[in-house]
């Protein structure tokens, strides 16, 4: 139970975690805001205690408490004794009197995610996708001290989805092994403490892109009033983990849009490795931003010639992670999709059921979130373009290829609509706060960041 | 008309937050702070109140005594209905480290534990809440 102390454990585990990323990360923040360097340092730390976990049992050391702890005292002993390059802070911001909208934005923010806090901390994480893949996953790694090969090839354990990426199950089992136990209750503490770092992003990056502490606020509320996303029933899944992950490479990709920078290069590297290793969408995700990257930048020689280089890197490191994941896993047959809906002879079947499917979401899903939507789309009118609106066609894109991912499962697709479409929509919300958001202040896209030094 | 257009945006933002703050059911948080307040304070709760085994709580109970009764290195074959599904995934998660077998790999399997099945139990079975468990 959580008043066992099992609750400390995971947070000091988790404390552990983020000081060991924000021992990496404080190399790749000059020129970002307490607020984003907090949330770039909990993405690292996630990525290298999963990755430490699965390094130390490839390596056939028992992933335990003494090394991981290790690992992670190396690593910030090793960012004090290695001298960085000196980098130019920015000028602190001038002083400005507090902003009520603001101050009410961040307390409806802080409000929400008590909401989402307090009833995930409630109980031991218990949704069917948890006890099906993620945290049967990550209990087996934990139990095993190892990425036990019968995860992956048990034909027992065929509905698993053995094909989806390891970085939240690796977390859940080395944040146990950290914290010296297997405990699926304070294990769910992780899922706010991603929330809070989306929340901490969003406000950091608004703050110093658009230069306005109203946007960050306002793109914080939003983005934690999306309860569906941030409910009781998404602690032990991927889609909270893959919702900052969005938000962390489309801060990445805006901020690379705007200069090219190594530090840069490191944040799009950090932010395409955590969506590509929390879901299949998360390479999608990367694979269109890459895409926004060469359009935007497509009418000048030498900024497309930059680009290319930001773009290799989110086409780059997801396909390297598929080769390291499928290296891991060996092939797999995908039982969920129908593949041979996409050959020619095969083409009004698939444009009936793309048909089916996009009329079931706009009638369904549309319908029930139409004062949303049209409150989104009259926003987007009245209001000038922002420096994020790079991003909508990435948004849009990516729901159109859940519509012909929808009409080429296995199954009716109209129960993958009617079971998905929504939870997996929803992942979206805190990147699409941030295009609104922009959009308050679109005149100041003047602090890009400075990069400079590094 | 100036006027409108600058608190347009605002209010759009407004109805939109609105809409997204309407979509929280107070069955999700209330129960569950009340279920977190007591366990802080001490409390006992039971399997009842819990959405692990909101389903069917006798479940937990069978499978705890499944995991009693079988060496953790066991490949144990459980029978449960057939729907829901997460019958199956309970077992599997909460029986790990163990190899949590289905009906049609019985013969990989050292232990058969059947739950909320119409079969016969055989000689020598023990007999478990809503089930029995054999060995091979």
């Amino acid at each position: 139970m959580i008043a066992a102390g099992g609750a400390w454990r995971v947070l000091v585990a988790l404390g552990v975690t983020w000081l060991a990323g924000w021992a990496l990360a404080r190399r790749l923040a000059p020129g970002l805001t307490r607020a984003e360097t907090a949330a770039w340092a909990a993405a690292a730390g996630l990525l290298f205690q999963a990755g430490l976990f699965a390094f130390l049992a490839a390596a056939g050391i028992d992933p335990s408490k003494g090394p991981l702890l290790a690992g992670d005292a190396a690593v910030i002993a090793a960012s004090f004794l290695i001298p960085g390059r000196p980098f130019r802070r920015p000028p602190p911001p001038p002083r400005r009197p507090l902003d009520p909208v603001a101050l009410l934005a961040g307390g409806v923010a802080a409000l929400a995610w008590l909401t989402f806090l307090v009833p995930a901390l409630a109980e031991p994480m218990w949704s069917t996708d948890f006890l099906a893949i993620w945290g049967m996953k990550g209990k087996a790694f934990y139990l095993a001290g190892s990425l036990p090969g019968r995860i992956f090839h048990d034909p027992a354990l065929y509905w698993s989805h053995r094909e989806y990426p390891v970085l939240v199950p690796l977390c859940l089992a080395a944040l146990a092994r950290l914290a010296g136990g297997w405990n699926d209750q304070a294990l769910a503490i992780l899922f706010p403490a991603i929330e809070l770092s989306t929340l901490l992003l969003l406000c950091g990056f608004l703050r110093r892109r658009a230069g306005s502490p109203r946007a960050g606020a306002v793109a914080a509320a939003l983005a934690a009033l999306c309860f569906p996303l941030y409910h009781p029933v998404n602690a032990g899944t991927a889609e909270i983990p893959f919702a900052f992950g969005a938000v962390l490479a489309a801060c990445a990709t805006l901020d690379a849009l705007s200069r090219e920078s190594r530090a840069g290069a490191g944040r799009l590297f950090l932010a395409a490795l955590f969506c590509a290793g929390t879901k299949q969408e998360g390479t999608l995700f990367a694979f269109l931003l890459a895409g926004t990257l060469l359009l935007a930048c497509r009418m000048r020689a030498k900024a497309l010639a930059l680009a290319w280089r930001s773009a290799g890197i989110l086409v780059l490191v997801p396909a390297v992670h598929w080769i390291a994941l499928f290296a891991l896993r060996g092939s797999q047959t995908r039982r969920d999709f129908d593949f041979h809906l996409f050959l020619p002879a095969r083409w009004p079947d698939f444009a009936e059921r793309l048909a089916s499917v996009v009329s079931r979401m706009i009638l369904r899903e549309g319908r029930e979130a139409l004062v949303a939507l049209l409150a989104i789309a009259l926003f987007l009118i009245v209001t000038r373009r922002g420096f994020a609106d790079p991003l909508l066609p990435v948004l849009a894109a990516q729901i159109g290829f859940y519509a012909v991912a929808f009409s080429v499962s296995s199954f009716d697709p109209m129960y993958a609509v009617d079971g998905a479409f929504r939870r997996i929509t929803t992942t979206l919300v805190p990147a699409m706060s941030l295009v609104l958001a922009a959009r308050l202040a679109p005149a100041k896209d003047l602090q890009s960041g400075d990069d400079s030094g590094a | 008309m100036r006027r409108f257009r600058r608190v347009l945006p605002g209010a759009l933002l407004l109805i939109l937050g609105a809409s997204e703050a309407a979509s929280i059911r107070a069955r999700d948080v209330v129960p569950r702070a009340r279920l977190l307040a007591r366990e802080l304070a001490g409390g006992t709760v039971s399997r009842a109140e819990l959405a692990e085994f909101a389903l069917d709580p006798v479940f937990g109970d069978f499978l705890d005594e499944v995991a009693r009764r079988t060496p953790k290195s066991a490949a144990v074959a459980v029978i449960v209905p057939p729907r829901p599904d997460v019958y199956r995934y309970q077992a599997v998660y909460f029986l790990a480290p163990r190899r949590v077998l289905d009906s049609e790999r019985i013969a990989e399997a050292e232990f058969v534990a059947v739950y909320a099945r119409a079969m016969e139990s055989p000689p020598g079975a023990e007999p478990l809440p809503n089930g029995f468990l054999s060995r091979r």
